[in-house]
């Protein structure tokens, strides 16, 4: 079982390479490569799932002891981020059959987009800190070339904003790991949790370097100046993947790593996470209030999100860490729902300003209907998975005695309602423009990845207690193993 | 504190300084270049023990290099695909995006 680790990787580099060997004639057989290499991942992902979820920890390495060799392992944690990966990624390749097609060279996108998803499983998978930065590095560098894929004056200028900051960011984590394990004589995650690493004197300097570079990946206010930018520009697709999967998996998941290993929840950096968290909501929900691009208002709803995650991981009890992995769970599938509607919109119109759309409910039922089921959800209306995290996370942030950090983020959640009820009403609804009268409904394969998220969202919000017992409950307990 | 780690510290300080306050693209992709050999020296610097340099650190820096360098030849390309579209390598030149 434990030799399906490295196939995770293996499959998306092989994919790309295909495609690029393969596929430089025909856009179909890149379509097809590029399906079949994400349903590939799928699958291996749900065969390793049960043996994991029943509590096996999977191990596998090659070229010698941890941490020179390439160290990979799944537990719990590991594995919920590679659900979250693997069904991000087959609902973008699939969207991007039709939506791409208005770009060139479509075989070279979908390279790209391999070598994004083997850098993210690489960033999972990794068993220390140094396998799971090779994989940020590879991730990011698809990711650069992602956003500036149309090649547009601002698509180019997000792009070389996205390169500067984000490479700042991995600077600060190299400097940080370089130096963790100079303090520790380890980078293995298994390691550290066996000693107290968050006692060793002077552990603070990398601490803090580690923060500022998971902070500029993750987005979190004051290090967000690139996203809206980056994710706004970016094709609708990847858009979706940056949002929902992308900042996740090289930000926050390196965070919930090291939370215990290394920041210690009660200690001076959960208080400054706390505010990273409160500011990031507020800020992120108050910049949303004022856009008119779509895709802008989406971007900053992230960073908004980003903010309650973060604020349930940095309250670090039990309860809070379900309910922020369930908050991360939910906001990737309401957020590629967004950008997938907000795609069509583009793909259909031809604009994505809000002020100059409206009434597209009549147009564009299966987008109007899908968004409005991402709407319910984001903003928190019961049954939807966005009500119960978001309560939950309210909920642990005032059992934990941080009532004040609990009202911030109620606060953001009546500004989150506000700034979209503006969206859903500048763009379905209202009257329908003179210009839009002829526009038609998306094409299957853009609108049946909606449906099935939106599917998802409910699905999620009615069996929230099953998610919770059996998939949150042991990724929860491997984030708390260093606790 | 060893001299190759003083050193370090000075080019990650002048690749700050060029990163931050430079104007021109050319410049701030030169600061980069900068920073990552000077983390790089900074990583292997803080690994070593008299002589002798840990293989792990000494891995990290190549690493560190390595990606740096992928991440800089990007920037350098887009920096050209810029010009070509502004005409100038001023970024207060490039405000169609605001933060």
């Amino acid at each position: 079982m434990s030799a399906v680790l490295p196939v995770l990787v293996i499959v998306p580099l092989v994919t790309a390479l295909a495609i690029a060997l393969f596929a430089r004639g025909s856009e179909r057989v890149a379509d097809v490569l590029c399906n079949v290499g994400t349903v590939v991942v799928v699958g291996l992902v749900f065969v390793i799932a049960g043996p994991v979820l029943g509590g096996t920890t999977l191990a596998w390495f090659t070229g010698g002891a941890s941490p020179l060799g390439v160290n990979l392992g799944v537990d719990a944690l590991s594995l919920l981020m590679l659900l979250v990966i693997s069904i991000g990624c087959l609902a973008a390749s699939v969207y991007s059959v039709s939506y791409m097609d208005s770009y060139t060279s479509k075989a070279k996108y979908y390279v790209l987009f391999m070598l994004m998803l083997a850098g993210m499983n690489m960033v999972v998978l990794g068993a220390d800190i140094i396998n799971m930065y090779v994989g940020i590095e590879v991730a990011a560098l698809a990711c650069y070339a992602l956003v500036a894929y149309g090649l547009d004056k601002e698509y180019l200028e997000a792009s070389f904003k996205y390169q500067i900051l984000g490479t700042v960011g991995t600077l600060c984590l190299v400097s940080g790991i370089g130096l963790m394990y100079a303090m520790l004589g380890t980078v293995s995650f298994a390691e550290m949790a066996g000693m107290d690493a968050a006692g060793v004197a002077g552990i603070a300097v990398p601490a803090v370097l580690l923060l500022s570079g998971f902070g500029l990946k993750a987005a979190f206010v004051p290090y967000h100046a690139w996203l809206p930018d980056a994710h706004s520009s970016a094709p609708s697709p990847v858009s979706a993947l940056l949002s929902g999967v992308f900042i996740k998996v090289i930000g926050l998941y390196g965070l919930m790593r090291l939370l215990f290993l290394v920041f210690a929840p009660g200690s001076t950096f959960s208080t400054v996470l706390l505010v990273l968290a409160s500011l990031s909501i507020l800020v992120g929900a108050l910049l949303a209030l004022v856009q008119t691009d779509m895709k802008r208002v989406l971007a900053y709803c992230t960073i908004s999100q980003m903010g309650y995650v973060l604020l349930g991981i940095a309250v670090g009890t039990p309860l809070a860490l379900t309910a922020a992995l369930f908050h991360l769970v939910n906001h990737a599938i309401f957020k590629e729902l967004f950008f997938f509607g907000a795609g069509s919109v583009e793909r259909q119109t031809g604009s994505r300003d809000i002020s100059c759309l409206g009434g597209l409910n009549s147009r564009m039922p299966v987008t109007g209907v899908t968004t409005a089921i991402g709407f319910f959800s984001v903003t928190g209306c019961p049954p939807f998975g966005g009500f119960w995290s978001k309560l939950l996370i309210i909920i642990a942030a005032v059992q934990a005695g941080q009532t004040g950090f609990a009202v911030v983020a109620a606060i953001g959640a009546v500004i989150t309602i506000g700034y979209f009820l503006r969206y859903e009403r500048g763009v379905f609804f209202g009257s329908l423009p003179d210009a839009l009268r002829n526009v038609k409904e998306s094409p299957v394969s853009m609108y049946a990845p909606m449906i099935a998220l939106a599917v998802a969202c409910v699905a999620l919000g009615v069996a929230f207690p099953w998610f919770i017992e059996h998939i949150l409950q042991p990724a929860v307990q491997a984030i708390m193993l260093g606790a | 504190m060893s001299q190759l780690c003083i050193l370090s510290v000075v080019l990650v300080a002048v690749g700050l300084y060029g990163v931050l306050l430079k104007r021109n693209h050319l410049k701030i992709v030169l600061g980069i270049e900068l920073m990552v050999v000077g983390v790089a020296g900074l990583v292997v610097a803080v690994g070593a023990e008299g002589t002798s340099v840990a293989e792990v650190s000494q891995s990290l820096g190549l690493i560190a290099v390595v990606g740096g360098t992928s991440v800089v030849c990007l920037m350098i390309v887009t920096a050209v695909r810029l010009y070509e579209k502004y005409g100038t390598l001023d970024i207060r030149e490039m405000r169609r995006l605001k933060g």
